[in-house]
């Protein structure tokens, strides 16, 4: 076990501040329970209330734990149970809710997958998850060609008998998704979660800005992204409802407008960069008025900008009272462990990151010992938020997920962030210890994408940087050192064969020999200079 | 505006937002990487103020949005 060190000239009062102040946030919540039974506790509760829209469809709470009903039987009978992984790959619609709560009904931790990823992607997730099953919907049907079985949850005949409600076979120490995040050396990686860390998350989030039955939530986060999660199950706890947006319309702000006009949306996700993008398009026009319905706008992903804030303001915040909340968090601490609200009164000139959220205990490190405020360090994250750890890599899980040296008996989890305590008990988020970075707010490991590079036989070397222009121009740049029958357009072909879209270089640099530090690796400062 | 003006004009929006130049008014811009998703938002923004249209919900097509050609055909079309 690593030994840490409190800093030689911290003071008693220091010390406490930033071990038990700050981290004062244990809670009650109900931590013997699943997702599901939270679910169906609720569909008992207001069996008639519609539980999820989608275009001019809806479904109450019962119809819907009917038709999950019906979808766990087939999956229990085809083996599911405790913990095992089920993959489910569709579109935004009222079968992807369907689909998952029928996974967990029956056991299972569901797996999303995006239909958008290329076929390449799609079968290393499949092969390195060692899914038997998966749930999709008619038209993604022939793009599955392993050998796993396919229920189309489209298809009338499986919802023709009347089931009841399965006996729960769960604990909450259950796993309730794997979700896979960009790896480093290559491939990307699975993070397993409990239904105990999200029910913990929720609850948290139900005490801190609770809605009411009479809300509606926006689902228009791709589901394999962990921000999801609270999109795709905070109404369940009081029998409030989500709406699915039209896939593919998330991209238009007319569409994005329409839908909270029409669904009279409460509560919402911006990744900060989308919400800069919409505020730009609702600037002076008549359209800030149909978001009279909007109560809180929830930010995460990436840096809130006080710019953005201020934006918000004077376009949203002076017509409407919207509230606006900064969440972070990594998948591996389930979707977001700490939280700040923007004051709309003043003048904005810093985003904070916030203060953990409850059950959750925050540390800053560096050179191995724990930093007072101010200090700068890495974050290391502790309490019920944490992840199982990493499907079959026990090695990079050991690495990651270390003993909690303040709490015997616990893990904490290395972050690869660098913050600072502030006075006031808010973390300050100052930047990356490594080479990850977010483009609109989806997590890339530019190791993964240099693999993908080198993967090709006639590349002899290769480094990725992301380069920031501006928020809309994609700003992944290769540097490549060819061999003889190096054409980029073949490489351009096989990187999109490998990775989703947001991790394709836009721009290819050629270069005879890599420049080198003076320990041998590459140079990326030179290389930014080029 | 002739429909070769609304072509020069958004053609000239793009490059500038795209640091590129020699845009081919055929190009798919998100097919080939040009732009990411957002840009998309910002294209309408760009749109709807530079040419006083408004695009409406039966508009949301991509076909419509994916080259200077396309975009022109449709502004000309919504004038």
């Amino acid at each position: 076990m690593k030994s840490f060190i409190i800093k030689k000239n911290m003071s008693e009062n220091e010390l406490t501040k930033v071990l038990y102040d700050f981290n004062n946030t244990k809670q009650d919540y109900p931590n013997e329970k699943t997702i599901h039974q939270i679910f169906e506790e609720q569909v008992l509760k207001t069996p008639t209330a519609i539980a999820a829209i989608f275009g001019g469809s809806s479904i109450t709470y019962k119809e819907l734990n009917h038709k999950a009903n019906q979808i766990a039987v087939e999956l229990r009978k085809r083996g599911i149970s405790r913990n095992t992984i089920v993959g489910i790959m569709l579109d935004r619609s009222l079968e992807m809710i369907i689909g998952i709560y029928a996974i967990l009904k029956a056991g299972g931790a569901y797996l999303p997958i995006s239909p958008e990823n290329p076929d390449k992607r799609i079968e290393f997730i499949v092969r390195d998850s060692g899914i038997d099953i998966i749930l999709t919907q008619r038209k993604f049907i022939n793009r599955i060609n392993y050998n796993i079985s396919i229920i189309n949850l489209e298809d009338e005949n499986l919802y023709s008998k009347k089931i009841e409600n399965m006996v729960n076979i769960n604990k909450s120490q259950d796993l309730i998704y794997m979700i896979y995040t960009s790896g480093s050396t290559g491939n990307p990686k699975g993070v397993l979660v409990k239904h105990k860390s999200v029910v913990n998350r929720l609850n948290w989030m139900q005490r801190a800005y609770p809605i009411e039955s009479n809300y509606t939530i926006l689902q228009k986060t791709p589901f394999v992204f962990d921000v999801s999660v609270w999109e795709l199950f905070w109404w369940s706890f009081v029998g409030a409802k989500v709406c699915f947006m039209k896939p593919g319309f998330e991209k238009f702000p007319q569409a994005i407008i329409s839908e909270i006009e029409q669904h009279k949306i409460t509560t919402m996700h911006f990744v900060p960069s989308m919400l800069n993008a919409f505020l730009n398009y609702i600037e002076n026009s008549p359209d800030v008025d149909k978001l009279a319905s909007l109560k809180r706008i929830f930010t995460s992903g990436e840096a809130l900008m006080p710019s953005h804030v201020n934006k918000f303001r004077k376009i949203v915040a002076d017509r409407h009272k919207i509230a606006l909340t900064n969440l972070y968090g990594p998948t591996e601490a389930t979707v977001d462990v700490s939280h700040y609200d923007i004051p709309l009164e003043e003048n904005c000139i810093s985003v904070p990151i916030g203060k953990p959220i409850d059950n959750t205990f925050f540390y800053v490190i560096n050179n191995d010992e724990l930093q007072p405020v101010g200090e700068k360090g890495e974050l290391y994250i502790s309490g019920d938020c944490l992840a199982q750890g990493y499907f079959n890599r026990s090695d990079l899980t050991e690495e990651r997920f270390i003993e909690n040296p303040f709490i015997k008996g616990e893990k904490m989890y290395k972050t690869g962030d660098l913050v600072r305590w502030l006075p006031d008990g808010n973390i300050e988020y100052l930047g990356r210890l490594d080479y990850q970075i977010k483009i609109r707010g989806l997590r890339i490991e530019l190791g993964e994408i240099e693999a993908a590079i080198n993967n090709c036989k006639e590349v002899d070397d290769c480094v990725v940087q992301a380069v920031d222009l501006t928020e809309t121009i994609p700003s992944l740049i290769a540097y490549i050192v060819p061999k003889s029958g190096f054409s980029i357009d073949v490489l351009k072909g096989h990187l999109r064969e490998e990775l989703p879209d947001y991790m394709v270089p836009n721009k290819f640099v050629l270069l005879d020999q890599m420049p080198l530090t003076s320990n041998g690796k590459a140079d990326r400062k030179a290389l930014n200079n080029l | 505006m002739t429909d070769n003006n609304i072509k020069s004009i958004v053609s000239e929006y793009i490059e500038s937002s795209t640091n590129i130049t020699g845009l081919a008014y055929d190009m798919d811009i998100f097919e080939e990487g040009l732009v990411n998703s957002l840009f998309a938002i910002e294209l309408m923004t760009y749109l709807e103020k530079e040419f006083s249209i408004k695009i409406t919900m039966d508009d949301l097509d991509m076909s419509h949005f994916k080259s200077v050609d396309s975009i022109a055909a449709f502004v000309v079309n919504k004038k």
